[in-house]
C-alpha cells in the first residue's frame, strides 16, 4: 500500500496539467486578484461622492446622514440629475431612499464595492432599524451611527485581527477553488481505477491488489498533493501577499482539509460515470468556478446577495462554506459560524465520499 | 486450465458471445483468431472476470473465476490490446509498479523487473517516459508490465497492432520463449499469419461463435482447398475459365480484373502440371505461376464466406 501511495505521489507531481490548474493557476489568480485590490487599497480613501434620491425612506437617510463626512460625501439631488451626474462621473454612484432602498453604480471599483457594501449593512440590519424607528423615533440616529460605525469596525479592524474588505471574499472564495479542484485529480484518480473507463484500469483489476487498497492508496495520494498544493497557497497569501487568515490560523487547516476531500470524492463520483473525460474535466472547471462566483470570488457582492434571495445555496454550495469558515476564523473569530460551515462541509464531503467508494468499488463491468 | 462452457455474453441486442466454448491445455500457445468484432477481447475480459455475462462458466486453474479470486490472479499475466502504462513514470517504474501489484518483495521484485527489461530489451530505455518511446518500444514495455512477475498464464491480446515488423518479431519470439519457460499463452490476433507461425492450437472465431478449433494442420484439412494455384498476368476468355474449372480436383477458378487467375484445388496430385499444360495447349501468355498451400485466410472464407481481414 505504502509503495503504491508513493508511485502514486511521484505521477500526480510530474503532471504538469494537474500542477497548472491547482497550483500554478490558483497561485496566479492570488497574484491578479492582489494587483487588482490590493493597490487600490493602499491609497488614501477619500469620502466619496455619492448622489441621494430622496423617496421617503427616513431611516435609511438618516443612516447615510450618519455616513456623510468621512465616509461618504452625499448630494441630494432629483433623480434625473443623479442620474446626468452619475453619467458624467461627478458621482460614484446613486443612492435611491426608497421602502426597499437601492443603489446604482457606473462601475465595479473598490468604491462602487464600499457603497454596496454599506446598503448590504444596511440591508441585514433593516428590520432593527425599522423598529427601533417605530418605538424609538429619537434612538434612530444613534442606531444608524451605530450600524455604521458596525460597518467601520468591521471594513477596518476585525475581531480577528485582519483588516476585512471586499477583496478577502475574492481570495477565500479563490482557496475554495483551489480545493475543489482538487476534483480534477479525483476524475483521473476514478478513470485509473475502473476498468470501463480506461485499459489502466482494467490492468490494475486484474491483479490480485485488493480493490479497497487501489481506492483508498488513490485518494490518499491525491489529497495528499492537493492538500500540499492548498498550503503553498496559504503560505503565499499570508507571507507573500499579506492577506492575513487571523490568530486562530490553525483552524483553518481542518477546512482546506474538508474542502480537498470534498473535491477529490467529488471528482471521483463524477469521474466513475460513462461522460467523455473531456466533458468530465469541463464540468469540474465550469461547476467549481460557478460555486466560486457564487461564494463572491468575481464579485464581492455575490454571496451576500446569495444569502438574501437563495440562502440555502450558500449552506450547500462547498465553496460558500469553505470562505465562510474562513471568514469566521480569519475575519470575525465566529466559532459557531465556524463550526456550522466545517460541520456541514463535512457532512457533504461524507456524502460524496460514500457515492465516490460505492461508485469505485465495483469490480464487474455490463461493457467495457 | 483453462474451462468456458456455454458461455453468452450480449450488449442489448447484440449478441458479442453466443454459446462460446473453449478449453485451454497448460503449456499450449492458444490462439484466438478471428476478424475485428469477433468476440475475442470479450471472451478474455469475461474469462478474466471483468465483464459480467449472461451465461456459461468459466473455471481457471480448475477453479470459478471471479472478481475477487485473488490467488488465481496472480499467476495470470494480461498484455492489453492498447497499451496500459502510466506516462509519469519511466519504464523501470512502470514494470516495478505492475509487478509489485503481484511482488509485493522488495528485492525479489528488483530481480524480476531487471529480467523483464532485458526480456523485451528495453535496457537502454530504462529511465525514458513512454512518451519518448518508439510504437514497438512502448509495445514492448506493455508486454514487459504483463510478464515481468513470471505468471503461468499470460493473456495477449492483439499485441502487435500498430508494430513495424522488426519489434513484431521479436514480439512473437519472445512469445515463443515465455512458452519454452513454462507459461501458457493465450493469444489473440486477426493477423492469421501471427497466429499460424506461434500456436499450437487455435480457434476461430466469427460473430461470438467458435466456428472451428484445432491445430493448424486440422484446421485446414476441414476445408475443401488443398492448393491454391495462383497464375498472374493472363487474359483468358469465359470458354478457357471453365476449361479450367472442368479440369481434375479443381474447384474454382477466378479471374480478376487485374489478370490473377486462382484456381483451388482439392487434394490431389500434379494440379500445377495439369493447368499449366491446359495454358500452353490453349497458347495463353502469363507472368508469374505459384502454388501454395491453404491459409488460414482460406479455412476462414470456406467456412463464413468471407475474408479474414474484412
Amino acid at each position: 500500500m505504502g509503495r503504491l501511495y508513493r508511485y502514486n505521489v511521484l505521477r500526480i507531481l510530474r503532471n504538469r496539467a494537474d500542477m497548472f490548474w491547482t497550483l500554478l493557476f490558483p497561485l496566479i489568480m492570488a497574484t491578479l486578484f492582489y494587483v487588482t485590490f490590493g493597490s487600490s487599497q493602499m491609497e488614501n480613501m477619500k469620502p466619496i461622492l455619492v448622489a441621494v434620491v430622496e423617496g421617503g425612506n427616513g431611516i435609511f437617510e438618516t443612516f447615510l446622514d450618519a455616513l456623510d463626512g468621512e465616509t461618504l460625501r452625499l448630494q441630494k439631488m432629483g433623480a434625473q440629475e443623479a442620474q446626468e451626474a452619475l453619467t458624467s462621473g461627478a458621482v460614484t454612484g446613486i443612492f435611491y431612499s426608497e421602502k426597499e432602498p437601492s443603489l446604482m453604480v457606473a462601475g465595479t471599483q473598490i468604491q462602487e464595492s464600499i457603497l454596496e457594501m454599506l446598503l448590504n449593512g444596511y440591508r441585514q440590519n433593516q428590520s432593527l432599524a425599522e423598529t427601533i424607528g417605530e418605538k424609538h423615533p429619537l434612538g434612530v440616529l444613534g442606531a444608524a451611527k451605530a450600524m455604521s460605525e458596525q460597518t467601520d469596525f468591521v471594513e477596518e479592524v476585525s475581531a480577528g485581527g485582519s483588516t476585512q474588505d471586499s477583496s478577502l471574499d475574492s481570495f477565500f472564495s479563490l482557496i475554495a477553488m483551489t480545493c475543489l479542484f482538487g476534483a480534477l485529480m479525483g476524475v483521473e484518480s476514478a478513470m485509473r481505477l475502473r476498468a470501463d473507463q480506461s485499459a489502466l484500469a482494467a490492468r490494475r483489476s486484474v491483479t490480485p491488489t485488493r480493490r479497497m487498497g487501489l481506492i483508498v492508496s488513490e485518494m490518499a495520494a491525491v489529497f495528499t498533493m492537493q492538500f500540499a498544493y492548498i498550503c503553498i497557497l496559504l503560505l503565499y497569501l499570508h507571507f507573500g501577499l499579506g492577506i492575513g487568515m487571523g490568530r486562530r490560523w490553525p483552524l483553518l487547516l481542518p477546512v482546506c482539509a474538508l474542502g480537498t476531500l470534498c473535491g477529490v470524492a467529488a471528482g471521483m463520483f463524477l469521474g466513475g460515470t460513462r461522460l467523455k473525460e473531456g466533458i468530465k474535466i469541463g464540468v469540474v472547471i465550469a461547476g467549481t468556478l460557478f460555486l466560486c462566483f457564487l461564494s463572491g470570488m468575481m464579485y464581492s457582492g455575490m454571496k451576500a446577495e446569495v444569502e438574501r434571495f437563495a440562502p440555502i445555496v450558500n449552506r450547500l454550495s462547498p465553496a460558500a462554506l469553505i470562505s465562510d469558515a474562513f471568514y469566521s476564523v480569519a475575519v470575525y473569530e465566529n466559532s459557531c459560524r465556524y463550526a456550522r460551515s466545517l460541520i456541514l462541509l463535512a457532512v457533504i464531503t461524507i456524502l460524496l465520499t460514500a457515492a465516490a467508494y460505492l461508485r469505485m468499488r465495483r469490480e464487474r463491468y455490463d461493457s467495457i | 486450465m483453462i474451462h468456458i462452457k456455454n458461455l453468452v455474453k450480449r450488449y442489448g441486442e447484440l449478441t458479442a458471445l453466443d454459446h462460446f466454448d473453449l478449453d485451454i491445455q497448460e503449456g499450449e500457445i492458444f490462439g484466438l483468431l478471428g476478424p475485428n468484432g469477433s468476440g475475442k477481447t470479450t471472451a478474455i475480459n469475461c474469462l478474466l472476470a471483468l465483464l459480467k455475462y449472461d451465461k456459461g462458466e468459466i473455471t481457471v486453474f480448475g477453479k470459478e473465476m471471479r472478481p475477487d479470486s485473488y490467488e488465481l490472479k496472480r499467476q495470470i499475466g494480461i498484455v492489453p490490446q492498447n497499451v496500459a502504462v502510466f506516462e509519469q513514470m519511466t519504464v523501470w517504474e512502470n514494470i516495478d509498479y505492475f509487478c509489485g501489484l503481484y511482488v509485493p518483495d522488495k528485492a525479489k521484485r528488483r530481480e524480476l523487473v531487471e529480467e523483464a527489461i532485458r526480456f523485451v530489451g528495453l535496457e537502454d530505455y530504462r529511465k525514458m517516459t513512454p512518451k519518448k518511446l518508439s510504437g514497438g518500444l512502448l509495445r514492448r514495455l506493455n508486454i514487459a508490465c504483463g510478464i515481468a512477475h513470471r505468471p503461468k498464464l499470460i493473456i495477449m491480446d492483439e499485441p502487435t497492432v500498430a508494430v513495424d515488423p522488426q519489434s513484431r518479431n521479436r514480439i512473437l519470439e519472445g512469445i515463443v520463449e515465455l512458452n519454452k519457460g513454462g507459461a501458457t499463452v493465450i493469444y489473440t490476433s486477426h493477423y492469421m499469419e501471427e497466429v499460424e507461425q506461434i500456436c499450437s492450437r487455435i480457434v476461430i472465431m466469427d460473430h461470438g461463435r467458435a466456428i472451428a478449433s484445432g491445430t493448424t494442420e486440422e484446421l485446414k484439412q476441414m476445408i475443401r482447398t488443398a492448393e491454391t494455384v495462383t497464375v498472374e498476368g493472363i487474359a483468358a476468355s469465359e470458354g478457357q475459365l471453365q476449361a479450367i474449372r472442368e479440369l481434375p480436383h479443381v474447384f474454382l477458378a477466378e479471374l480478376s480484373q487485374e489478370h490473377v487467375l486462382t484456381v483451388k484445388c482439392t487434394s490431389g496430385r500434379h494440379n500445377l502440371i495439369r493447368i499449366l499444360n491446359y495454358l500452353q495447349e490453349q497458347e495463353l501468355a502469363f507472368g508469374r505461376v505459384y502454388a501454395a498451400p491453404p491459409t488460414l485466410n482460406d479455412v476462414f472464407l470456406e467456412i463464413t464466406g468471407k475474408e479474414l481481414r474484412d
